[in-house]
């Protein structure tokens, strides 16, 4: 695929998406560029933004298989991945695939069910397959996972284990929009909108999309941006009010976000600004800290931003 | 250089002066003076017969001619633009000063170009008087505002200081910022050092940044031209105050900054599309460089393109600086004031004298301090105007009786009384004469009595201008006012020539004694004195020997401790509790302290019964305090339900607290009373 034709096919998405998501471009982008760069999503907010209906509309555009796993206490790992289950008639145990068997994987509300069903999950993202009873399966392709957590409630949800938030490639949080968005928002209900019956167009293939994943390869990166990236994450295990910092994961999943981005601009080549503008997606989530920062009131955002005002670009100017 | 100069162009002139004479028959003059004893006189460059007698003395009078280099280098000193009474036709003279240069204006025609044209104005008072309003019947009414005066003070010092405390904070805040990026760039970027991109001196300034990516692109360096002139563009920018560089901002943060800054609201004028269009330039310039520095095998053509378009957009940026520069910090305006005419550049002036005296002495040297002694090397002292004391007198007299010349123009009654001659000068009204020249008068005249001793130089009608007299084995030459080395004395016709006639011979170092002289400090406490500024210096000593007394022998010392890698628990304390601040959980903080509590007084009396007031009665020793405390206890267990703010909690909190401890104190007291 072109890149013309890449950043073409990306608009497109993006305005059929915000067509029925009011007023979050920027959330529709990033969930893209995750879907483009072959990762996962973790949105993070409080109820009622539409974390749900992004994910529902993306996959319409794209014309992908759906599924989606409410995440509850109860729920148990196999309702995730599925299970052998045996049939009277044949005798035979069979395996009836769970929801995690789409191409698109809603995991709402995601830290309310207990580690051990978060950790269903761990494989599947990470190596897309699924092991039952000894036999692994593989995902179809191309498989993303968009979970949603809400950041507000404490009783009766679970954290997600650091090694589980790793394996997400960006973690965006959803917030209010702004007075104007609200009120046309308002204005398009009045004039009959209503998203759950909204028909959105495919105007993505499961193929395409692939074929999008595969010509990120052709966007070329300089040395100088190699070590931006690398400066950046290896700042996250310096940093004073981190305890842990990102992984090489991160590295990684910084480095395809921003190819992502330059493709989507039709440029076969890295920018600082691609890297800089997905560093907090990327690293929010990837870095612990320190429980002294936590006390003085400190989040991730605040310490990637301060990571970021401290780290030279390629070529900056001082 | 200089002084060979003026040694060829004196001797020439001495040999022109000599045809002079042989021509007109006079006798010899300096050729005579030279083969002549005294020596004194001989090395003072004028014939002088101090012995004669002042009308015997006319016929041996010096026969002056112009001294065509002289008279050259005063033309080309006076075409500075800083002479503007010689080169603004605008020039606005005062009355005075028009009534006594305007009627010789002709004088100047060779010197001066634009006199006339600034004669021809009226002087500045009569100006002055035709721009003034005319006054109305309204009289604005008088009030005793000698208290706003002090306030406007106490408000203008007041300022200065909080600026100068500001300036002061700032310093320290970017020294101490400066060191921490220091120490982060050890840290930060040590794993990946990056040859490329590392800072390069922050002085490098925009035509630096161009010059040296015009050579590497030169050398074939593309990508490193490339990001010279990415820094030269950023450069750029910043002296033109659209941005503000950072080494961690890419393009986009520059024109983000760019977009919010420079067009910061949509408008249809005129000046803000003008803008949009510079903001659109350098947005493409900047987006096309990026494109150009970071994808792989650049073009060389494209460079240079890039360059091209760096280098012209600074150029476009730079009058824009120098513009804001010069209405915000030096407040460039068409208006120009009043010169007054004792500047050293006005007519009154005597900055000519003092640079045709640099290029006609050996050395010269300005004094400033008091005459406290004469430097050995020095041959001559020039005293014009000079208020000197009688002592500083007595110092000139001494040195020049032992050999020195001392000419001294305007004298004071203070050099007479050293000097010994009881006549002061008078106002003359005659022609000025130093034959065969003539001196124009720039300003009243004033001249002495026949003096009985010494050679006449120069004449006023029947009196005497200037003269010269022996003084044991030196020389003194006296001229009665200062007008023929002023600015204007000097540019008319020959009056330069014979200014340096009266001087005399200059090889050697001169001292350049005039109304400054004595005006200097003798030490740095008497300049910060006359400066106005001893007051301030004591007061910042008090203060100083205040801080000093209050910090004792911590006065040294760092008043940061240093930072250790733990925590105190006083930190952590505060650190939590600002926690449950910032979480509106004070109540739930009250309520867990309030379970505390109800435990204790539990542990404390088992027996009671569970309920509350059982309790509360049991550790109390009055109905009253049980109250008190089991309305504070059931406050307090209920506070993250009640809705109450954190203020309110910690009232709560206290009132529990005291009863707490005054049931403590009580069963302290019980039990030493039991024992």
């Amino acid at each position: 695929m072109e890149l013309q034709e890449f950043s073409e096919k990306y608009e497109r998405t993006v305005g059929e998406v915000s067509r029925v998501v009011l007023g979050q471009k920027a959330i529709i982008e990033h969930a893209l560029i995750a879907l483009i760069a072959g990762g996962h999503l973790l949105l993070e907010g409080v109820p009622g933004l539409g974390k749900t209906l992004l994910v529902r509309s993306l996959g319409a555009v794209l014309g992908a298989s759906f599924g989606r796993i409410q995440f509850t206490p109860d729920l148990m790992p196999s309702d995730v991945t599925g299970g052998n289950v045996f049939n009277a008639k044949s005798s035979t145990f069979e395996f009836i695939p769970g929801p995690i068997f789409s191409q698109l994987v809603l995991a709402d509300e995601i830290n309310r069910a207990p580690a051990k069903t978060q950790s269903a999950l761990l494989e599947a993202m990470q190596e897309r397959a699924v092991t039952v009873d000894g036999t692994t399966r593989a995902l179809p392709a191309p498989f993303l996972v968009l979970a949603t957590q809400n950041p507000i409630e404490s009783q009766g949800t679970y954290p997600l284990p650091e090694a589980q938030l790793d394996r997400f490639l960006l973690k965006v949080n959803v917030t209010y929009p702004s007075a104007e968005v609200e009120q046309q928002l308002l204005a398009a209900y009045v004039g009959g909108f209503d998203p759950q019956h909204l028909q959105v167009e495919q105007v993505l293939t499961a193929a395409e999309l692939i074929d999008m994943q595969m010509t990120l390869r052709r966007v070329t990166v300089s040395p100088e941006i190699l070590a931006y990236i690398t400066r950046l994450v290896a700042a996250t295990r310096d940093h004073r009010s981190i305890d842990v910092g990102a992984s090489p994961r991160a590295s990684v999943g910084l480095l395809q976000t921003a190819r992502a981005h330059a493709a989507s601009l039709a440029r076969d080549f890295l920018i600082p600004d691609d890297v800089k503008s997905f560093a907090h997606a990327v690293l929010r989530h990837r870095v612990v800290l320190h429980p002294d920062a936590e006390l003085e009131g400190i989040t991730q955002d605040d310490v990637v931003s301060s990571i970021l005002a401290e780290t030279s670009v390629p070529g900056g100017v001082s | 250089m200089r002084s060979l100069t003026a040694r060829v162009g004196t001797i020439v002139w001495l040999l022109a002066s000599s045809v002079v004479a042989q021509t007109d028959g006079e006798p010899p003059t300096v050729d005579d003076a030279a083969s002549n004893p005294p020596q004194d006189a001989m090395s003072l460059g004028y014939d002088a017969n101090p012995n004669a007698t002042s009308s015997s003395n006319e016929p041996d009078m010096f026969q002056l001619v112009p001294d065509p280099f002289l008279q050259d280098e005063v033309r080309r000193q006076l075409k500075n633009q800083k002479y503007r009474f010689c080169q603004d036709p605008n020039y606005r003279f005062f009355r005075a000063e028009k009534e006594s240069l305007c009627p010789h204006v002709s004088a100047f025609e060779s010197t001066c170009p634009m006199l006339e044209r600034a004669c021809s104005r009226p002087p500045w008072e009569e100006e002055m008087a035709q721009n003034e309003p005319e006054e109305s019947d309204w009289s604005f009414p008088s009030f005793n505002l000698s208290w706003v005066d002090i306030l406007f003070k106490a408000l203008f010092w007041g300022a200065l200081g909080l600026g100068v405390f500001y300036i002061v904070r700032a310093l320290v805040r970017r020294a101490q910022l400066w060191k921490e990026e220091r120490d982060l760039d050890v840290g930060a970027s040590s794993p990946l050092p990056n040859p490329r991109t590392d800072r390069m001196p922050d002085e490098l300034r925009t035509h630096v940044l161009l010059k040296m990516a015009r050579e590497k692109l030169d050398q074939s360096e593309i990508t490193e031209a490339l990001h010279l002139t990415y820094r030269a563009t950023i450069r750029a920018l910043a002296d033109a105050d659209w941005v503000k560089p950072h080494r961690s901002k890419t393009s986009g943060d520059y024109l983000r900054s760019l977009a919010s800054n420079r067009v910061a609201s949509p408008s249809n004028t005129a000046d803000q599309q003008d803008k949009q269009i510079e903001v659109s330039t350098v947005t493409g310039h900047l987006l096309d460089l990026d494109r150009e520095r970071f994808r792989s095998g650049p073009r060389a053509e494209q460079a240079r393109t890039l360059l091209g378009q760096a280098e012209s957009l600074a150029r476009r940026l730079s009058p824009l600086v120098l513009l804001l520069g010069c209405f915000w910090f030096i407040g460039c305006s068409t208006f120009v004031p009043q010169e007054f005419p004792y500047q050293p550049y006005a007519p009154r002036g005597s900055q000519l004298f003092e640079d045709l005296l640099r290029r006609q002495a050996g050395s010269v040297h300005r004094r400033l301090h008091r005459v406290v002694d004469v430097p050995e090397e020095t041959s001559t002292v020039i005293a014009i105007d000079a208020a000197l004391r009688p002592i500083e007198w007595q110092t000139l007299s001494r040195w020049a009786s032992s050999g020195g010349h001392l000419v001294v123009a305007a004298p004071s009654a203070a050099f007479w009384e050293e000097f010994g001659q009881e006549f002061e000068p008078t106002a003359c009204s005659g022609p000025l004469t130093t034959p065969p020249l003539t001196i124009v008068p720039v300003d009243d005249t004033m001249a002495f009595a026949e003096s009985t001793s010494g050679q006449v130089l120069a004449r006023c009608a029947d009196r005497i201008f200037a003269s010269s007299m022996q003084w044991d084995a030196g020389w003194v030459t006296v001229i009665a006012d200062a007008q023929l080395f002023q600015n204007a004395g000097l540019a008319a016709r020959h009056n330069a020539t014979i200014a340096f006639h009266l001087v005399g011979n200059l090889d050697g170092h001169v001292e350049y004694l005039g109304p400054w002289t004595g005006r200097g400090s003798q030490n740095p406490l008497e300049s910060i004195t006359r400066a106005g500024f001893g007051w301030w210096v004591l007061h910042l000593l008090l203060l100083g020997i205040i801080h000093a007394w209050s910090r004792g022998k911590r006065m040294t010392t760092p008043i940061d401790p240093r930072d250790s890698s733990r925590r105190a628990f006083t930190e952590h304390a505060r650190a939590l509790s600002g926690k449950y601040e910032r979480a509106r959980a004070s109540g739930w903080a009250l309520r867990h302290y309030a379970e505390w509590v109800y435990d204790t007084l539990r542990r404390r009396a088992p027996s009671t019964r569970a309920d509350l007031k059982s309790l509360t009665r049991a550790v109390s020793t009055s109905e009253i305090e049980a109250n008190k405390l089991r309305e504070a206890l059931t406050t307090a267990r209920r506070a993250d339900e009640l809705g109450e703010t954190t203020k309110e909690h910690y009232a709560t909190f206290r009132r529990l607290k005291s009863a707490i401890l005054g049931i403590s104190e009580v069963s302290r007291k019980s039990r030493i009373e039991k024992d």
